[in-house]
Parts: C-alpha cells; structure tokens; sequence
C-alpha cells in the first residue's frame, strides 16, 4: 500500500519562536504510525499543522497524492481539510461539553447528509464504546476523562476518515484505561482499515502499538524506525523508556 | 396609565426582535458583538430614504431595510469576524458608532414626516396604538418561531458548535468563518427589521436615537433573559422596557431622573452575573434526543437549578 500522509520538510513557526525545522515524514496507509517525544519538541504543532490549523513557513503537506497544506495561505482551511477524510482527535479532547454524547455524535457526522448511515455508524460506536451506549442522554461534562476521550475518537470515527490523526490520547488518564483506549485504537485500525497516526508521551504503549514511529526533538525528527526497533534503540530506551 | 402600557407593549416587542437578532451572533454563535444599534439605525434609516424619497410602500421597503442591513452587515463581518471576545467586541462597538457618525452627517435632523404604512386599506397612525401591537407582535412571534426553528436546524447546530468549540468544530468539517458570518448576516437583518418598524410607528428618523446605548440595552435584554434562548430574549425585552419607563409608571418623572435607568441596568446587571450567570430562564436545550418528560420540562423551566441537582444525581448514580 502507498502513503496517506507525505509531509515534506516543513517549518512552522510561532513569532520568533521556531516550533518545527525541516520535519520530514510519511505515513504509510493502513498502518499505526506514532511520534514521540517530550513536552515542547513540537509534536501537537505538527498535528495541527497536519490540519491547517497553524501555518506553515516552509515545506507542504500532501494527503493521498494531493496537497494540503503549504505555506502561508496557498493550504486548505482546516475544514476543508477535514472533508478530505482526515480526522483530528485534539490534545484535551475538545468535546462540545454542554452537548449529549449523542448530540457530539450528531456533530462528528456534520458532513455526513445520509440519516440512515449517521443511525448505523452511532449504533456501531455504542457497540464498540458500551459505556457512550450507556450514557448517551447525558451531558459530556458529566463524563469522566477517559469516557471523553472515547467519546472524542467515536466522534472523530463519525465522520468514517482515511486518516485518524490522535493527539495525546492517553494524558491524564489512568493506566488501565489508556490501555483499554490503545487496544481500542488497533481494534478501529484492523477492522475499520483507518490509518493512525498518534502523538503520544507515554513512548512504551505507543511504540508497541506501531509499526512505524518517529522521535521528535527540538522540533527536529532524530530518529525512525519500525516500532520494535525503536524500542529496543538504546538513545530511546534512555530518554523516553526510563531504562 | 393604559397609553403607557400600550407604548411599553410596542417598544418591548421592538426591542424583542433586536433582541432576537442580537441572541442569534451573540446566544448561539457565541460573538461579541456591540453594533445592534448600527443595524437599527440602517433599518431605520432605509426605510425612511425608501418611503420618502423613492415613495415606495412600507411592505416594500421592509425587504429593502432587511437586505440593506444584511450587506452591510456582512461587509463589516468579513474583516472583524476575524476577531475574538474582546477585541470583536472594541471593532463592533467603532463600527456601530461610525454608522451613527455616517447618519448624522448624511443629515443631521434626519427624515420627518415618513408616509404611513398600510394593509389592505387600513392605515397604520402612531395614535392607534393597538394596531401596532399586534403588527409589531405579529414579527415577534415570526422571527420566535423562525429563530425556534433555526436553532434546532443543520446551521443552527453549527452556529452552537463554533460557540462551545472552534477547534473541534472545525476538526469536523464545519466552516467556522462561514457560520460566524451567516450568523452575523442573519442578526444584521433582523435588526434592521426591528428599525423599519419603529420607523413605522414613530414616522421619523433622528440620528441621535441610534447611540451606543441602545447596543448596551440590546446586549443586556439578551444576558438577562438568558443567551441562546429565544424565549428568554422576549422575556428580557419586557423587563428592560419596564425599567426604562419606571419613572413615568410610577408618577415619580420629579424624583427619579431619566439616567436612573443606566444605573438601574448596570446594578441588574452585575446582580444577574453573580447570582444567575446564565439569565433568567438559562440557555434553551437541544430538542432532539431529549430524553424528559413534559413534567420534568415543566420543572426544570420553572425550578431549574433543582431540577439541574436531580438530572446531576441521575447521571452519577
């Protein structure tokens, strides 16, 4: 299979501030593919620059051959972007808190006009998600912080994308449930043939779930290898694994 | 005693689909804005140029006062819709006093004598007060049921999530600039129908009725009613118009003086903020999937914050 996502040294900066530096990479499609790395090396910008909603000062972004983004305004505006089949599972969730976990639901598949297969694709995310079955009448702020971040992904996965694209799925989440979401995550990646590529701090879980990953420094790419490789990599197991 | 109700009825129902308008950028799309009384003013003002100068009829000229405010609303969206919360707020304001600029140098004593409107015959004069109720009424329950309607719609549930999130609503494929600016659009031209009416009634046009205050008294009937509630807005609009003519209800026009009403607003306001933030009756539920019965509706309309207490020990039992 060939690439979903090409991105094609880009910089982005804020201000005088460089935020990303000539960052080069690929996604292939089908796959889980994550960046690691630590607080401030650039990884929800180069997220958000993904979907255009930081602008780009060098480089392009391409999605299944076509581009996206480039820099200053020649891009797509980020909703524009999003009808092209990419989804954006925000850092802190952004759910629409004073909605019902249905009513959120109902705005993922703000694209979708065809009632019957919003009706199908909500029955499917109870199915997979029970516990967003369970409290569908209820307010999202009532939920807990993991019950939103499954209702974030369910909403992401409404609008049926190529490319899911997941910023810090596991931040502030306990253990046990960041792993139920990382099982989730491969589960919507087998089955439903979405891509994945996840930004995540917590390198061990997500490194085990890739087949591919990137590390990010500074706002640089140093590293790249296969998931199992970068695991066993020494500079990484220093950094990032705690060994 | 009658004669004043009557005037409090008319300016209530006025100020209702000002309010309206205003709840509909401000309510549902969650902007800041301070130019209603711009918007009136254009309302006003084309309907008066339309009726005198051009000799068109009142029905006429109410779709010219509408489209014109509209347009106008829009080109002062596409540049300030840019902005947030405050600095939206700061534009909105320059921009609804330079439209009251423009007026008073277009013409200073502004159009006198405007021709009546009329409806099959029957001719509308601002002494037949009841007359007026019911047409300015008959708008208000319109634009209600309008508002009621867009509020529950596709760019309704739009304009409600660029308000509680922009990112997220972007990140699902909603036009974030396009909703703002039809939402502004929108709000723009029921103004400007709420000045075609009062035109209609008080057959005369000053530039010095459109000042910045009539922004703040718009504003305010919304955050005291109850943002994003068409209901409550309507509600709001009798309560402001009831304070601005205390001291003539009262017979206390001696004691009280006029710019008591200004202070009147400013300590219901800071009262509102700190005992009920969301207005009086609170922002208008989402309809569908809504999972209560008439009763507990019926309850939560009237004891809310009780009703709020049940539906939290429902959801975490």
């Amino acid at each position: 299979m060939g690439e979903i996502l090409k991105i094609d040294g880009i910089s982005v900066s804020y201000g005088s501030i460089r935020a990303l530096s000539d960052v080069s990479m690929s996604v292939e499609e089908g796959a889980i593919v994550s960046l690691i790395g630590a607080n401030g090396a650039g990884k929800s910008t180069l997220l958000n620059a993904i979907v255009g909603l930081v602008p780009l000062k060098e480089g392009s972004i391409s999605f299944s051959g076509e581009t996206i983004c480039q820099t200053k305004h020649h891009g797509l505006t980020t909703d524009m972007i999003a009808r092209k089949g990419i989804a954006l599972v925000p850092e802190g969730r952004h759910v629409f808190s004073d909605m019902t976990v249905e009513e959120n639901l109902d705005m993922g598949a703000f694209m979708v006009r065809d009632q019957e297969l919003i009706a199908r694709r909500k029955e499917e995310m109870y199915d997979f998600f029970p516990i967003l079955g369970a409290r569908r009448k209820q307010k999202t702020r009532s939920l807990s912080g993991g019950e939103q971040q499954m209702m974030a992904i369910a909403r992401a996965l409404m609008s049926g994308p190529r490319l899911l694209l997941l910023d810090e799925p596991g931040l502030g989440l306990a253990p046990l449930i960041v792993q139920d979401i990382f099982h989730k995550i491969r589960i919507i990646n087998e089955e439903n043939k979405v891509t994945v590529f996840l930004v995540e701090q917590n390198a061990r879980l997500a490194l085990r779930s890739s087949s591919y990953g990137y590390v990010l420094e500074n706002g640089r790419i140093v590293l790249q290898d296969s998931g199992e490789a970068l695991l066993r990599n020494e500079r990484v197991q220093k950094a990032y694994l705690g060994a | 005693m009658l004669n004043f109700f009557q005037l409090i009825l008319i300016y209530a129902g006025i100020y209702a689909i000002m309010a309206i308008g205003q709840n509909c950028i401000t309510g549902y799309t969650g902007m800041l804005s301070l130019c209603h009384a711009g918007f009136f003013c254009i309302g006003s003002y084309a309907t008066a140029i339309m009726c005198k100068t051009f000799g068109l009829s009142f029905w006429l000229s109410l779709p010219v006062a509408a489209i014109a405010t509209g347009l106008i609303g829009l080109l002062i969206g596409i540049p300030t819709l840019r902005l947030k919360g405050d600095y939206l707020c700061i534009a909105t304001l320059g921009l609804g006093e330079i439209i009251r600029n423009i007026a008073t140098n277009l013409n200073p004593v502004g159009y006198n004598s405007i021709p009546r409107a009329s409806l099959f015959g029957y001719q509308f004069a601002s002494r037949n007060k009841v007359a007026f109720i019911i047409l300015i009424w008959a708008f208000v329950l319109i634009f209600y049921v309008l508002f009621q309607q867009l509020a529950h719609s596709r760019l309704g549930r739009a304009m409600i999530a660029v308000r509680e999130d922009e990112v997220a609503a972007q990140s699902n494929g909603i036009n974030v600039t396009k909703y703002k600016i039809s939402s502004f659009v929108l709000g723009a031209a029921v103004g400007g129908i709420a000045g075609c009416l009062q035109t209609a009634y008080t057959l005369t046009v000053q530039p010095g009725s459109y000042t910045f205050m009539v922004s703040v008294m718009v504003l305010c009937t919304v955050v005291l009613g109850g943002m994003g509630n068409a209901k409550a807005v309507i509600l709001g609009a009798f309560i402001i118009q009831l304070i601005s003519y205390l001291p003539q209800l009262t017979g206390l026009t001696n004691v009280i003086p006029a710019q008591a009403k200004q202070i009147i607003y400013g300590l219901l306001l800071v009262v509102m903020m700190l005992c009920r933030p969301q207005g009086i009756l609170g922002r208008d539920r989402f309809r569908y999937g809504d999972p209560r019965t008439r009763r507990e509706k019926l309850h939560d309309f009237f004891i809310r914050p009780a009703g709020k207490a049940r539906e939290a020990r429902h959801e975490n039992p």
